[in-house]
């Protein structure tokens, strides 16, 4: 496609065709009419990548502003479906999670993240999870029916769930 | 040869066309579904028409009819709450595109997305003061990319109308 666009832009920078009406020339490009719609200026190509640039820098931006704000997250712990307690990530505590059948694991937060180091469900796969520490990451116990997750506000649902315009 | 006066007169009523076109424009894309569950993702069919008024009569125009159509779809189809967000893309979209126009680099598919771009750019500062939170910040990539591809569409559509609308009007 870059070839192509090399190859056909120079026709693009000719002057205004001739016979175009009273309210044309307002601009020094005119539509070749043999010329085919996708291929576009240079200029143009070079707009995307800096917009898809500036995204990406915003994105990556985001999340690295996105480690400092831990104080007022909380890590929310659902037993069954139903809330069992509710820890804010800022203070370092241990808490024995009694699940679904007798079965239970060992919710530890250290240094504004959660985790799961101990369990004795038979798959232990809340166990390999990694540690959670932003907004909405969950960890999941499914043998105990256990659900770790981090929230803005203590149990809180989100301020807004939609907005139209 | 045309004289002054039918002229005026003529460029009066296509403009009047156009501003007709905007509002059908912006009318057709309420009835689309919406094209992702985040809002502000939206298609701008009606910039079509403010880029083709820009390009056929000047920027001027243009303005003029950007700024009717906000406000009679804003009485017609909307409150004052949607009157805001549109009037706050809507202009933040008409500079960068008028400023746009000036580079002779950029097609007006180049001017287009860069009016997708800061229409999106516009309404994501009007919703950060309406909710006066800073978070809804984290839609600013989404909404980048989706500004450029909308853009870019509404831009081939406008190139293409207008390599047949040259010939008729």
């Amino acid at each position: 496609m870059m070839q192509k666009n090399g190859a056909s832009c120079p026709k693009e920078s000719e002057p205004d065709a001739p016979g175009s009406g009273p309210f044309f020339g307002r601009r020094g490009q005119s539509e070749d009419p043999g010329h085919s719609f996708l291929s576009g200026h240079r200029g143009d190509l070079i707009l995307a990548a800096v917009i898809i640039l500036a995204a990406g820098i915003w994105q990556l931006f985001m999340m690295f502003s996105d480690k400092g704000s831990s104080a007022a997250l909380y890590a929310v712990i659902y037993v069954d479906g139903k809330e069992y307690s509710s820890l804010p990530l800022s203070e370092d505590r241990q808490i024995r999670v009694e699940g679904f059948s007798g079965m239970s694991c060992l919710v530890n937060i250290t240094s504004g993240k959660a985790d799961v180091t101990e369990a004795d469900c038979p798959d232990r796969l809340c166990v390999r999870q990694k540690s959670i520490g932003s907004e909405g990451e969950t960890i999941v116990c499914l043998p105990a029916r256990i659900v770790v997750e981090v929230r803005g506000e203590a149990g809180e649902e989100d301020e807004y769930d939609a907005f139209s315009m | 040869m045309i004289s002054d006066y039918s002229a005026k007169t003529r460029k009066t009523a296509v403009l009047g066309m156009f501003l007709a076109l905007a509002l059908i424009m912006g009318y057709i894309e309420s009835l689309l579904p919406p094209l992702s569950g985040i809002p502000g993702v939206k298609l701008g069919l009606s910039n079509i028409v403010t880029l083709i008024t820009m390009e056929v009569f000047g920027k001027k125009e243009a303005l003029v009819v950007l700024l009717l159509r906000i406000v009679l779809s804003g009485l017609l189809f909307g409150n004052m709450f949607s009157m805001v967000f549109s009037l706050s893309g809507g202009l933040l979209a008409f500079a960068a595109m008028g400023a746009g126009s000036m580079f002779k680099a950029l097609s007006i598919t180049g001017v287009s997305m860069l009016g997708g771009v800061f229409h999106n750019i516009g309404q994501l500062i009007a919703a950060a003061i309406v909710v006066d939170e800073l978070k809804i910040a984290y839609y600013g990539p989404v909404l980048l990319i989706s500004g450029l591809l909308t853009g870019f569409v509404t831009g081939l559509i406008a190139k293409i109308v207008l390599s047949y609308i040259r010939k008729a009007l």
